[in-house]
């Protein structure tokens, strides 16, 4: 029997938001990841925190 | 980066999916680890049964628990800040407690490499792991 549907695909999607401290700055804190080498990839300043990995696969 | 569920990975939903006398148990763990390489379809642990050397992981309970959306399983933890502060190099969900995972547990279901995040101690980072079932 074939079906047009004889395949499974699993795709992953990863993301990482580093959280900023309450009693830091955000901007600072954005500042902080960049020193660290990590990628700023948005910032989500009613959040408070930094997307710092996004990744699809 | 390279994704990929490990045959343990699809033996562990295949199971749970069809409701066999299971084997693994469900994913409920997150794990951080710093090793370089990329994860194979045979691996069933983190450091390969002793071949990888792992030097720093860190992992713990899915938390959330996590929820569906279509045909997307979202899994969320958030590493503290006294945990997971080293290069993170690698992202993995387990079928087992936190408790009962380490390096060498049979317990790796599917997992992201070749990243290089820094983490210290000054801030959490919450992880996000989606998998989409799709037809193709």
């Amino acid at each position: 029997m074939t079906t047009s549907n004889a395949h499974l695909k699993i795709e992953m999607e990863l993301q990482a938001w580093a959280d900023c401290p309450p009693d830091r700055d955000l901007d600072d804190f954005v500042r902080y990841m960049g020193e660290l080498g990590n990628p700023v990839l948005e910032v989500d300043r009613e959040g408070r925190r930094v997307l710092i990995m996004s990744e699809r696969t | 980066m390279a994704a990929i569920v490990v045959n343990q990975g699809l033996q562990t939903i295949g199971e749970r999916a069809s409701f066999v006398t299971p084997t693994f148990g469900r994913i409920q763990t997150i794990s951080v680890d710093d090793q370089s390489s990329a994860f194979l379809a045979t691996d069933q642990d983190l450091d390969r049964a002793g071949g990888l050397t792992v030097t720093n992981m860190f992992d713990q309970a899915i938390s959330p628990d996590p929820t569906r959306s279509s045909q997307t399983i979202s899994h969320i933890t958030t590493i503290p800040t006294g945990s997971g502060n080293f290069t993170i190099r690698r992202i993995a969900l387990h079928n087992d407690t936190a408790a009962n995972v380490s390096t060498s547990s049979n317990t790796l279901v599917a997992g992201v490499d070749g990243q290089s995040l820094t983490k210290t101690s000054d801030f959490t980072i919450t992880f996000t792991l989606k998998l989409t079932y799709t037809s193709v």
